[in-house]
């Protein structure tokens, strides 16, 4: 797939500080980026503190990037998910539930020219999100708490008030039905390492 | 397999998602290297997981978000990209990074702020010597002020002087009429004594006659027995000037006697 090696081609040219690679970069995945931040955070300015902070570190230490361990957007995710966990537990804030609006991937997707690997990405996004809803009430409170908001098993076990086997439990059988319902996302996405 | 590394094997999906305690993480990370089906079962885990992100609800990032990104981190990257230009340096672990954003993040508002007071000086700079200049210029005008005004003190130029004549013969009344020209014009200089005492409105005045008009010079009150009075008038040919006595001020030509009188030959 072409956006892949472009990802490489532009973390090259990042490297050696050129300015409209990281432009370009930057304008390629602004959107998914930032909504994820904003999922964790819950706060404009908050999240865009943290695509701050990510552009910051790409910019000056592109060489964290290794391409032969996977895509750049799933680091970069990565990457995201870290600072902005960092950042909630720095203001200790526990953030509320946030709505869906399933319109607003519609709008996004006829909105500017998609690449094959942004709409497929997309696509994914819509059948994790349903899997996620399929989850129990408590599996996908779980799973909120610590992929979300970064607690761990003890950290999870205090805030609900639930035995560690019980959040153990909850986990797996989350991480269980997401696997059979994703798998086969993953694996195509494995394919264009 | 052990009932230990049963136990074990029920952590994967919490090592896959991070959720463990850092002495777990990394028990279970010794653990994977023995169990081939966790080690599976992780990596299939971490592929789902990778997909969360995606999941998000698309948010709209605020305006001008891109632009605040993109200045602040070229922007601070500037005072340091030097240092780190040297290649080949070990990348640095990412959980140093924030701190060294965060102390690279205020740099850039320095800078401006030095800009701004670097500007800020420069321009008082320039207001000071407008300043300088015009009160340069307005010492200069004072001086050439007082050079003006003094000079006509040095090179005041006494056109013409005549003795008053009475004209009662017995009269004491003595008088002097004095033309002078400086830059400021010419003047009629007049001083008298042995003048009478005045009564009531009574006013000396002084006239400049040409031919049989005279012109009104000003009128002075005398203190005992002592008069003068200075007028300027434009260069002018009179044959005569002239003192009355009137009997107030408020004459434009001569209604009294005359008290003193003299040719002259130029105005």
């Amino acid at each position: 797939m072409n956006e892949v090696a472009d990802d490489v081609q532009l973390m090259q040219q990042i490297r050696q500080k050129d300015p409209d690679a990281l432009e370009k970069l930057y304008d390629r995945y602004e959107q998914m980026v930032y909504s994820f931040a904003y999922r964790i955070v819950k706060d404009s300015m908050a999240a865009e503190e943290v695509m701050q902070e990510l552009f910051m570190r790409i910019w000056k230490n592109p060489e964290q990037y290794d391409s032969a361990k996977g895509k750049l957007s799933t680091w970069m995710f990565t990457v995201t998910r870290n600072i902005a966990i960092d950042q909630l537990r720095k203001k200790s804030t526990r953030p509320p539930q946030q709505s869906a609006d399933a319109e607003e991937l519609q709008q996004l997707r006829d909105t500017g020219a998609m690449t094959e690997d942004m709409v497929e990405m997309l696509l994914a996004g819509e059948q994790v999100r349903e899997a996620l809803q399929e989850l129990s009430r408590d599996q996908q409170q779980v799973m909120d708490l610590i992929y979300y908001q970064g607690l761990t098993q003890q950290e999870v076990a205090y805030h609900v008030a639930v035995p560690l086997g019980t959040v153990k439990s909850r986990v797996r059988l989350a991480m269980r039905q997401l696997q059979k319902r994703l798998i086969h996302w993953g694996r195509r996405d494995q394919a264009h390492d | 397999m052990t009932e230990e590394n049963k136990d074990l094997c029920e952590w994967a999906e919490l090592y896959a998602l991070g959720a463990l305690q850092d002495d777990e993480m990394e028990q279970f990370g010794v653990h994977l290297q023995e169990c081939p089906e966790c080690e599976k079962l992780v990596k299939e885990y971490r592929r789902v997981i990778e997909l969360l992100p995606l999941a998000s609800e698309p948010a709209e990032p605020p305006a001008e978000m891109k632009k605040r990104i993109l200045s602040r981190v070229l922007e601070a990257d500037a005072p340091v990209q030097q240092v780190q230009k040297p290649a080949g340096e070990a990348p640095k672990p990412v959980r140093e990074e924030p701190e060294y954003t965060v102390r690279a993040v205020p740099a850039p508002q320095k800078k401006p702020i030095l800009r701004y007071l670097s500007a800020g000086l420069a321009a008082a700079v320039v207001v000071l010597l407008i300043y300088t200049s015009q009160l340069r210029q307005d010492v200069d005008q004072l001086q050439h002020q007082v050079a003006v005004s003094s000079g006509p003190l040095q090179g005041i130029k006494v056109n013409e002087s005549v003795v008053l004549s009475p004209a009662a013969v017995e009269s004491a009344v003595k008088g002097l009429a004095t033309i002078i020209a400086d830059n400021s014009g010419t003047h009629l200089v007049v001083q008298a004594e042995g003048l009478p005492e005045l009564t009531g409105t009574e006013v000396y005045q002084v006239w400049l006659i040409k031919g049989d008009v005279p012109q009104n010079a000003g009128t002075f009150v005398s203190q005992g027995g002592n008069g003068a009075l200075y007028y300027t008038f434009e260069p002018q040919e009179y044959d005569t000037v002239a003192i009355t006595l009137e009997p107030d001020d408020g004459g434009e030509a001569p209604r009294g006697q005359i008290v003193l009188a003299a040719p002259i030959k130029q105005g």
